[in-house]
């Protein structure tokens, strides 16, 4: 495509960088630049803004063209400054600009129903360790050392450690449960004093893994998970008794195109090196620590009983 | 001055890239008047209308008619060819080398793009079969496609209910999911207000009165204008409430409408007590509140202020005096001209419409009355053949200058949409025929006052301010409420009318009951949770929209299929019985085995009398014959001794005393070019274990002057009698020998390989030849025979290239032969050509036949021939592509444009084409370069007929004149109507299923 075509390229924007986006302009740094994403430095360690090609994975934190990577070149480099604000991203070939509002992908808060796992890879010691971390954080016990132990351990760009922490907050954000809840915001009060200890992106994914956000499949499949395998309209092998009332599930749609949740893990698996494997990992272990609570009847741990304000506190 | 019309087949275009089209080439330096249309009735009564001297045509040509001096005509035609082809290109044709072509359907878009959302806009007739391929792919579509029958809609809405789709539309103009437009939408605010809209411009006026009231909206689901008629009985609707209150985003609900039907209303009202959430009425009707009462009663419910609704006064003093005549509401928005009649009825009395109240309301076809009257330009009737009036003013603008005219035309009401997929600045057009109207009326002495009603926001692209702005300047008075508008109409008419008070009685509040929504539930597959992106078959102005607010959209490269064949095509599609028949029909064409087991003289096998004469193609009498069959005849007349000179053999068979003439395809044989068997004459027999099928084909003689190409020289008999005496019994021992110690040949398993060592099984046969030749040498150097005579054989086949053909055409046959006669199946199982005409043979419909004349290959020469040399297609191997190798593997065998002409990314195309056409993929037979996809396989005749794709042939030319042989190859196609007469088959056949 003709470069002069390019001059203006519409975008979604999320609203979790809308506010930057469509702010005072203001220069800010390219923390990497990928043939089918940007990452731009706005500010304050935890905040980056993702500049995403079409087929670029879904980060919830950004600006999302209708252009696949094939037909756009960024023409900057880590390092180099662009501007951010009054609704776009000035790019030296061409301004990215807000057209609309996008809706990026949140976990669905529910009931924790069947465990169906068998379905997500060995989670291992990762996994070992995000179930630690959420057995602990759902007992009431202090989540600062878990999440010490996980967040900047591995290596890449969101390292391993971050992704387990991601699965983590995902899916203790997915479970409809009072523990769940104060289990979550304990995690995230925990994370949000160690954000420096990692890289900016990955700051950036942890805060809004707290807060329910993540890539569309991420998203989906922990609802999947947390709810039951089984309650997925759009799989296969839909068990009438969760279908939901009022409309057949699985009449006339293929079962193959993916969207099952064997789909969906593979796509999973998919993203980034390790990052995608990593992330089940951490569901894995916040999923069997789920289940050990509510298998296991006991008295509610009641530590210091915490005001229910404080759980917005740290949303920023 | 001269008029240039032409008329190009072939060639579609929506209406609204044609419009502007139309627009560049009037404007061109010396065009006096232009048009360019598809040739449908409306349009050409248009052209006509101009002046224009059309020939006949078939609706899916493209009328090109300019008037002009010389150079005005040059220019003019320029400018339509830049115009045509940047529409082209703007539309996304295959770019790449050699990448797979644009899908030519919606299903085909939805599966190249993962698309969750699809948007139908083709003509009305066609809408239904791409809107099932949505609902059949599991995605939600909207359908902004009119003069769709309502029966069809309540089928497709039926099977959408069970794929827990929606449908929106038929007739949705506007929607909006997840913050994203389709059709005609405006930019509002995102907010918690769901609005399910029977009516777009309704739904329009409701959401831009919401934002101008600083109330946003989740999503806007269309559901079309019919869908809370008795027929359809709110189908939709009911589907697109339980999802928004399924909807976490959504708080409260609002039912857009037309005046619906009472006992759909009632039963609605019920439902939606059930939902545990607020829903509110927003339906209009008589003694209902209007849309702008409605939506005070929902801002008040919602808690939010009710505002002053904004309005632009006209510029320049009026006088004080009110008008006297008649109302005239000239409308784009169906909704907005009910609310105009519904609200100004009571006061004025009688309005007549084109869309009236009450149908003894009705305007004749003229749309002229001297008493009040209120045209919807977006009806139905009105945009057969045109864009909606939203996108092309040209009608409504016409009618606004015969009003200025009209003394008994009191006031002008309009209205004015703006928002994405309207007109892109429509307001500057307008103002200027508000002015020029108004100096029209002027000039008379009247004073024509007029009244805008304009649904937009301040986000729109258009602009809201400027727009009305615009308006107010030229004289107009601008509100936003239409209601309001019409209400300030009446009273510049002299009655004194005020808005009543805020409806607040009217919202049925359900009951909120925590439990209701399944939090787990994600209705409609997740549309209004995702982000989507959209597949899309019609106008590309609503893809451009979308691109502009950063959606992927996948556009099918969408053509009305074969003129005609509508109303056939959707009987044949909705048969019950088809899909699996064809299923079943692919199954058995990769199941049939192909073992070359025997040679054999024919008349031994095939049962074939002195006289009897086996042809290529389709049956034919010797007259008709084209000049290679008649060669051929002759050729085996002389070689069957019936006749010592070709003249006296030619008498013999135009007087056809004791000749008798056949098809190879009615014994299950096949034979290539000519493909004359004379019972003398050996033939390889091969064996499909599976299906217990056998068929046979002759022997190939080479290349260059043979009888099969209607040579019938000495050369062409001797060797055809060395044949028969030495080359056939030794192939007979040869193949006797190897099946009794090894088993019979596999020829399919030769196939699988040839197609990945370069060939394409029918024009190309080099490493089959070879590999066939491998597996018999064995066995023919060992016959019983002289070593002269076996090494002359040997030789022969060796040297022939197309050796394999032979054996490769039998396999075919085999395979297709398994296929044939399924009920309800529209699998192509037989495709051959005598030289004259082409015939098909289906495997729902039986032993018919169905011909049209053979086209002529255009491809490459041999030494001095030239196209004038060649005769039309002739021969059976077109059973290859038939099964599914031939020109239907060409992607297999790039260097094969060497021989047939075309170029490799051609070559290329030309496979991922025909996926188009074919019910699947072959399960052996596969293509390397295409990470060994299986090769296109099973012709449906129904997709040819949507698609107007013909499958794509290889083949041999043969010259014209008989007695002249192999003038060259090339690549060929089909005639139609062998297509569409099988369709209508297929279509009679699916009526008494």
């Amino acid at each position: 495509m003709d470069d002069l075509d390019l001059t203006l390229l519409p975008a979604a924007v999320s609203p979790l960088v809308a506010g930057e986006v469509a702010g005072t302009p203001r220069r800010c740094r390219v923390l990497s630049a990928f043939p089918t994403c940007l990452y731009l430095d706005l500010g304050a360690h935890e905040r980056v803004l993702a500049v995403l090609a079409s087929d670029a994975v879904a980060l919830p934190i950004g600006v999302r063209l209708a252009l696949p990577s094939s037909e756009i070149r960024w023409g900057v480099e880590p390092g180099a400054h662009v501007v951010v604000g009054e609704g776009r991203v000035r790019l030296p070939r061409a301004d990215v600009v807000a057209a609309r509002l996008l809706r990026p992908a949140r976990v669905r808060p529910a009931p924790r129903g069947s465990a169906g796992d068998g379905w997500l890879p060995e989670p291992g010691v990762l996994g070992d360790l995000a179930h630690d971390l959420a057995a602990a954080a759902l007992a009431g016990r202090s989540a600062d050392p878990g999440v010490r132990g996980l967040v900047g351990v591995g290596r890449g760009l969101t390292p391993s450690g971050d992704d387990a922490l991601c699965g983590v907050l995902l899916t203790l954000a997915a479970v409809d449960a009072p523990p769940a809840r104060r289990a979550l915001s304990a995690v995230r009060t925990a994370v949000r004093s160690v954000l420096p200890w990692t890289t900016s992106l990955s700051a950036a994914l942890l805060v809004a893994a707290g807060a329910g956000y993540a890539v569309p499949d991420v998203a989906r499949l922990v609802t999947r998970l947390v709810s039951g395998p089984g309650s997925t309209n759009r799989s296969a092998g839909a068990t009438p008794g969760l279908s939901r009332a009022g409309a057949p599930s699985n009449l006339l749609v293929d079962p193959a195109e993916g969207s099952d949740v064997g789909g969906l893990v593979d796509r999973v698996l998919a993203i980034g090196h390790t990052s995608g494997r990593d992330l089940l990992s951490g569901v894995s272990g916040a999923l069997r620590a789920v289940d050990a609570l509510d298998s296991v009847p006991r008295p509610e741990p009641r530590p210091a009983p915490r005001p229910e304000s404080q759980e917005g506190l740290h949303r920023g | 001055m001269a008029d240039h019309v032409e008329l190009r087949t072939g060639a579609y275009f929506d209406s609204v890239t044609l419009m502007q089209v139309s627009r560049t080439v009037a404007a061109a330096p010396g065009v006096e008047a232009a048009q360019v249309a598809m040739a449908t009735e409306l349009n050409l009564e248009v052209i006509r209308g101009m002046g224009f001297d059309v020939p006949g045509s078939a609706p899916n040509d493209l009328v090109v008619a300019i008037r002009g001096d010389e150079a005005g005509i040059a220019a003019g035609q320029a400018a339509l060819e830049s115009a045509l082809t940047q529409s082209r290109s703007a539309a996304g044709a295959s770019a790449g080398f050699g990448e797979a072509p644009t899908a030519r359907t919606l299903g085909g878009a939805i599966r190249l793009s993962g698309a969750d959302l699809a948007l139908v806009s083709v003509p009305g007739e066609h809408a239904v079969t791409e809107a099932l391929d949505a609902v059949r792919a599991g995605v939600s579509v909207m359908v902004f496609s009119d003069n769709v029958p309502v029966e069809d809609e309540v089928r497709l809405k039926d099977a959408a209910a069970a794929a827990d789709v929606l449908v929106m539309g038929p007739d949705c103009g506007t929607a909006v999911v997840g913050g994203v437009a389709l059709g005609f939408a405006n930019v509002v605010r995102p907010g918690s207000v769901g609005l399910v809209a029977a009516s777009g411009t309704g739904a329009q006026q409701v959401m831009c009165l919401l934002d101008a009231a600083g109330v946003g909206i989740s999503h806007c689901l269309g559901v079309g204008g019919r869908d809370l008629s008795s027929a359809v009985a709110a189908r939709s609707t009911k589907q697109a409430l339980a999802a928004l209150a399924a909807d976490p985003e959504t708080t409260s609900l609002v039912v857009v409408s037309k005046p619906p039907a009472p006992e759909v209303l009632a039963d609605l009202e019920a439902y939606a007590a059930g939902l545990g959430k607020p829903v509110h009425w927003a339906t209009l009707g008589a003694g209902r509140p209007d849309l702008t009462a409605a939506v005070e009663s929902v801002l008040t419910a919602v808690g939010a202020d009710v505002p002053v609704w904004p309005t632009w006064e006209a510029a320049g003093a009026r006088s004080a005096t009110t008008s006297s005549g008649s109302l005239r509401g000239l409308f784009c928005g169906g909704t907005l001209a009910d609310e105009a009649m519904l609200v100004a009825g009571p006061v004025l009395g009688d309005i007549r419409s084109n869309i009236p109240l009450r149908p003894e309301l009705a305007l004749g076809v003229d749309l002229r009355d001297p008493g009040h009257v209120v045209i919807d330009f977006g009806d139905d009737t009105m945009t057969r053949g045109r864009a909606h009036p939203m996108i092309d003013p040209s009608l409504r603008l016409d009618r606004i200058a015969v009003e200025a005219a009209d003394p008994t035309c009191g006031v002008l009401l309009l209205d004015l949409v703006l928002g994405h997929g309207a007109h892109a600045d429509p307001a500057p057009e307008l103002a200027a025929a508000v002015r020029a109207a108004r100096e029209t009326a002027a000039a008379s002495g009247r004073e024509l006052p007029v009244v805008v009603s304009v649904t937009g926001t301040t986000s729109d692209p258009q602009g809201l301010d400027r727009s009305a702005q615009a308006l107010a300047d030229a004289g107009a008075d601008v509100l936003l409420s239409n209601a309001a508008a019409t209400r300030r109409a009446l009273q510049l008419l002299g009655h004194d009318v005020t808005a009543p008070e805020s409806a607040t009685g009217d919202t049925a509040y359900a009951p909120v009951a925590g439990t209701a929504t399944d939090v787990g539930a994600e209705p409609l597959h997740g549309l209004l949770a995702a982000d989507v992106t959209v597949a899309a078959a019609g106008v590309s102005l609503f893809s451009d929209a979308l691109r502009a607010q950063a959606v992927s959209v996948t556009e099918a490269s969408w053509q009305p299929p074969m003129a005609g064949t509508a109303a056939e095509l959707g009987r044949v599609l909705a048969d019950p019985r088809r899909d699996a028949a064809n299923a079943e029909a692919l199954r058995r064409m990769t199941a049939a085995g192909a073992d070359l087991v025997d040679v054999r003289p024919a008349h031994e096998v095939l049962g074939l009398e002195r006289g009897t004469f086996l042809h290529a193609g389709p049956p034919i009498e010797f007259a008709r014959a084209s000049g290679p069959l008649k060669g051929a005849l002759i050729g085996a007349m002389l070689f069957e001794g019936l006749a010592d000179t070709a003249e006296e053999a030619e008498a013999k068979l135009e007087k056809g005393d004791g000749i008798t003439l056949e098809p190879c395809h009615h014994r299950d044989a096949v034979g290539p070019m000519a493909g004359v068997i004379s019972p003398s004459m050996w033939v390889y027999e091969l064996r499909d274990e599976v299906h217990d099928n056998t068929s046979w084909c002759s022997l190939n003689e080479g290349l260059g002057k043979v009888l099969r190409y209607g040579a019938y020289g000495p050369e062409v008999i001797d060797r055809l009698r060395w044949m028969n005496s030495v080359l056939g019994p030794i192939l007979q021992q040869a193949v006797r020998t190897r099946v009794e110690q090894q088993g019979p040949i596999d020829v399919k398993a030769i196939i699988a390989q040839m197609l990945q060592m370069g060939d394409e099984g029918h024009n190309r046969n080099r490493a089959g030849s070879l590999m066939l030749l491998r597996e018999l040498l064995p066995t023919m150097i060992t016959a019983d025979a002289s070593s002269t005579d076996i090494a002359e054989a040997v030789r022969f086949s060796g040297a022939n290239e197309h050796f394999f053909l032979n054996l490769g055409m039998p396999a075919c046959k085999l395979s297709t032969l398994a296929a044939h006669g399924i009920p309800g199946s529209s699998v192509v199982t037989t495709m051959a050509r005598n030289g004259t005409d082409f015939g098909i043979r289906v495997s729902g419909t039986g032993d018919a036949w169905f011909t049209g004349p053979a086209n002529t290959p255009e491809g490459l020469f041999l030494g001095s021939y030239g196209p004038d040399d060649a005769n039309p297609d002739i021969g059976d191997s077109a059973i290859t592509e038939t099964a599914g190798i031939g020109g239907f593997a060409m992607a297999a065998a790039p260097a094969i444009v060497k021989f047939v002409g075309g170029d490799v990314p051609f070559a290329l195309r030309a496979t991922q084409t025909m996926y188009e056409i074919t019910v699947g993929e072959h399960t052996a037979y596969q293509v390397p370069i295409l990470e060994f996809r299986g090769t296109p396989t099973g012709i449906d005749v129904a997709a040819v007929a949507r698609t107007g794709i013909l499958p794509q042939i290889n083949t041999g030319m043969a010259g014209r004149v008989a007695g002249t042989g192999q003038v060259g190859a090339g690549l060929v196609t089909p005639p139609e109507q062998c297509f569409t007469q099988a369709l209508t088959a297929l279509a009679a056949a699916a009526g008494e299923g």
